[in-house]
């Protein structure tokens, strides 16, 4: 329970004040007679000889006393049970990369939101409790609580750990929102459960968030604008020594004139072409340029252009993670299998001796030391299938296999590992995942009567296996990925250091295996100690973030309001009041009842 | 002995019961404390013996002469009683007649030859000329000191305590020849008086309440009061003694009222 108007209890000196008129209350004419008895049936105690009355704990005293207590408290204006905590405000921004785009007057939606955020953090009360959530992929609290309560370990309530003010305004100048295109939705559910039922949520966007909790207030300062983006780029190495970056460009609105620039790690620039955009059309960009050992950096810069974020992409040097193959099957088998035919087919793939192989093809298992692929139909008898197969493309060997109008003769029994081709019952592909992250696919083929290797779905399948062993390589997965993933490095070696876009260390996780957050879109450099051991680009490369004609500023109320949060409180005291208005009535006019049944029992 | 109140006092004499209930069944005591003649049986006539003392009836119906024989004349004894508690002098008149009760009881006492004796209520003897102090709240009215055989007993109290009053009534007139209770009541015993707001304290007790005097308070004391009163009255009558009530006066007005309630009788 808290006070509205602590000032009221000034009233509780009745108490002692009533103690003392019962105290000290006017000693009336004595009168000494010879028949008490005859006055009361109940005489009192004797008190003579005192100064003072004798305080008697009566019923009219006690009345009295919780009829002024009752009072002071009306005048005090308590508030029960909602009352007691300080007003709650969790912030909700969006940390999409669209919030970056300047408006006609050159702010960004992020600058307005930020602004009207610090603004209604000055005005809220001092005892408030803040939280900052930022949406993403992975929604996150940039302001608010840290850690949860130990006894609660389960409940992020920030009853005790809200962000103070400062701390609050802090996170919302450091913040940046650069994240690809994402649903408002989890960051809202966060800031919910973080704030409670009576916290006030105030989602800030640059656009529509769809639909949001009746209690969530909206606010939006997107201006529809128009922009350009590179949509997608990819670097290729050439025979003769050159190079050549293919790019797509996405114009959303009214822009003419661009220029695509590839430019060197230093800036310099290496090539740029001057391009006519066309709304709403894709533009395919070749850029042919000489080879050089060093990433690059694709620029787009259009007149008019509001989002810049969209308008570059790092282009690290191809890495080649070349699979080593090592073919153990039968001559005969293998020209079954064409597996020569299609290994040309695939790429960075060589063959290679056992000892260094990195996958070997082979008709029975091995010890697991290398990667495996087991092709052998089972002993006894043998089925020819002709489908329908069933095909699950959640394993890594069979994305993109369809089997159509392939025959597949097995034989019949049951293949070790989890099956990911069936033929009715009959398992015909199985994968196994031995120890270090070795992998052994089995297929139960007899290629004398299956025409597999002669689909398109034998390279597949073989490119797919390959795949599942260049993962498996030393270095990282992959050399480019979206802006906020997470890059892995494997089998790296301990002095593995990651240099940000921005020039700064970025921490990493792991020992033999290495990963860290991609949260910037840059170029990020890892090193071996001092020597480099390649790069890794993060792009940011979402078309429906670049679409900035939807974007629009609106202010959208709570359905619940908002503001009943704070006006609960008051509606809360004038229920309060007028029961403690009507209990020390109640009281007052029980002293009377009692006081007059007093008097009349004197009286009979 | 205030001189106002011997005189007055010598008009009255105690009035005696005519049922003897000590004597022998059927006979009348004398009036009078002092020359009481109290039959104690017949004998046979020999000469010399008086003839006025031959029960003629008797001879009608037994042919025989027989002579009264009465008790020797003794004289008899009083034992007067006061209730000395706080409440008797709670106001100057009550003290007063108190002290002029007791001193006409004496004094009706010797008159008639008895030997009188007083006593504090619950407490020793009052020697002749020891002076009385009114103090305390005893509620007993039986004397510490025994009271004597077949005496003549007056109790003079008011009996404002909340107790039944027989009880000690019976006991005073065990034994007694006969009891007088003589209740005595001042006149603000009778009409505390009106005020609006009063703290009442109980002269013997210090007990205190504090309450409004109206007239409704009054008029309920009063109604209190006479069932006391009434409850005495019947206690007294109970234990087969003489009651009156009379309120604090000035002793010819105080004499005359036990004189009209049968107490006392002219002289």
């Amino acid at each position: 329970m808290s006070l509205l108007a602590p000032a009221g209890l000034f009233a509780l000196l009745a108490v002692p004040a009533i103690l003392a008129l019962h105290w000290f209350r006017r000693r009336p004419e004595q009168r000494r007679i010879a028949a008490l008895f005859l006055f009361a049936t109940n005489v009192p105690d004797s008190d003579a000889g005192r100064k003072r009355m004798r305080l008697r704990s009566s019923v009219s005293l006690v009345l009295e006393l919780l009829a002024a207590a009752v009072l002071a408290l009306w005048l005090a204006e308590p508030r029960i049970g909602i009352s007691d905590e300080p007003q709650r405000v969790v912030f909700v921004l969006d940390g999409s990369a669209s919030m970056q785009a300047r408006g006609s007057d050159g702010r960004s939606a992020a600058e307005r939101a930020r602004a009207a955020v610090l603004a209604m953090l000055d005005a809220l009360p001092d005892d408030a409790q803040f939280a900052v959530v930022q949406s993403g992929p992975r929604p996150g609290v940039l302001a608010g609580p840290s850690a949860p309560r130990a006894e609660r370990p389960h409940d992020l309530v920030f009853t005790e750990i809200g962000a103070p003010r400062a701390e609050a305004a802090a996170a919302l100048r450091a913040w940046t929102p650069r994240q690809l295109g994402h649903d408002l939705a989890p960051a809202i559910d966060l800031a919910l459960e973080l704030g409670g039922e009576r916290a006030d949520v105030i989602a800030s966007s640059d656009g529509d968030p769809g639909p949001v909790p009746e209690r969530v207030r909206v606010l939006a300062f997107g201006e529809a604008r128009a922009n350009a983006a590179i949509a997608s780029a990819r670097r290729l190495r050439r025979d003769d020594g050159t190079a050549r970056v293919l790019c797509d460009l996405a114009c959303f609105g009214a822009l003419r004139r661009a220029t695509i620039r590839v430019l060197g790690p230093d800036g310099t620039l290496r090539v740029e072409q001057p391009i006519e955009l066309e709304i709403d059309a894709p533009r395919h960009v070749v850029l042919d340029l000489a080879d050089a050992d060093e990433p690059w950096h694709l620029v787009l810069a259009a007149d008019g252009d509001a989002l810049s974020i969209d308008d570059a992409c790092a282009l690290p040097v191809p890495l080649r993670r070349e699979v080593r193959i090592a073919d153990r099957l039968e001559p005969a088998m293998s020209a079954a299998l064409e597996i020569e035919r299609a290994m040309r087919s695939l790429a960075e793939v060589v063959l290679a001796p056992i000892a260094s192989a990195d996958l070997v093809i082979a008709a029975s298992a091995g010890d697991g030391a290398q990667h495996e692929l087991v092709v052998q139909p089972l002993l006894g008898e043998s089925d020819a299938w002709l489908g329908p197969f069933l095909v699950d493309r959640r394993a890594g060997p069979a994305a993109g296999v369809t089997l159509d109008g392939v025959v597949w003769t097995a034989g019949r029994g049951s293949l070790p590992g989890v099956p990911f081709v069936f033929a009715g019952e009959q398992v015909l592909a199985s994968i196994e995942h031995l120890a270090r992250d070795r992998v052994r696919v089995r297929l139960d083929l007899d290629p004398a009567r299956s025409n597999l290797q002669r689909s398109p779905d034998w390279p597949i399948l073989l490119q797919n296996v390959v795949e599942l062993v260049r993962a498996g390589l030393p270095g990282p997965e992959r050399s480019i990925l979206p802006v906020g993933t997470t890059v892995v490095w494997r089998e790296a070696p301990l002095a593995l250091r990651i240099e940000g876009p921005d020039g700064k260390d970025v921490p990493a996780s792991g020992t033999r295996e290495r990963w860290f957050e991609a949260r910037e879109p840059g170029l990020y450099h890892v090193f071996d100690g001092d020597q480099p051991a390649g790069h890794v680009a993060a792009w940011f490369v979402d078309l429906a973030e670049s679409e900035l004609r939807t974007r629009r500023s609106f202010e959208q109320a709570p359905r619940a309001p908002v503001d009943e949060v704070t006006q609960r409180p008051a509606t809360g005291t004038d229920r309060e009041r007028r029961l403690l208005a009507l209990l020390a009535l109640l009281l007052m006019l029980g002293d009377v009842v009692v006081t007059r049944a007093r008097r009349a029992g004197v009286r009979g | 002995m205030r001189s106002e109140c011997e005189a007055h006092a010598k008009r009255w004499r105690l009035a005696l019961p005519r049922r003897v209930l000590h004597g022998v069944a059927g006979d009348v005591a004398a009036r009078g404390a002092g020359s009481s003649v109290e039959f104690e049986t017949h004998r046979a006539w020999v000469p010399g013996d008086d003839p006025r003392r031959v029960d003629w009836r008797a001879y009608a119906r037994t042919e025989r002469l027989q002579v009264r024989v009465t008790r020797a004349e003794v004289a008899p004894a009083l034992d007067v009683v006061l209730d000395v508690s706080a409440s008797m002098a709670i106001e100057s008149e009550k003290e007063s007649a108190a002290r002029d009760l007791l001193d006409a009881a004496r004094l009706w006492g010797r008159a008639s030859g008895a030997r009188v004796r007083a006593f504090r209520a619950g407490a020793a003897a009052i020697a002749d000329g020891e002076p009385l102090e009114f103090a305390g709240g005893e509620r007993s009215l039986v004397p510490r000191a025994a009271l004597r055989s077949r005496s003549l007993r007056l109790c003079i109290s008011d009996f404002l305590w909340p107790d039944d009053p027989f009880v000690a009534l019976a006991r005073l007139a065990a034994d007694a020849t006969h009891l007088f209770v003589v209740q005595l009541l001042a006149p603000v015993d009778l009409d505390p008086g009106a005020a609006r707001a009063v703290s009442l304290v109980d002269c013997e007790t210090d007990a205190r309440i504090d309450l409004r005097l109206d007239e409704s308070a009054r008029a309920a004391y009063r109604t209190r009061l006479e069932r006391h009163c009434a409850a005495v009255a019947d206690a007294a009558r109970r234990a087969g003694a003489s009651h009156a009530r009379v309120t604090a006066a000035p002793p010819a007005t105080l004499f005359g009222e036990l004189a009209r309630q049968g107490l006392l009788e002219p002289a």
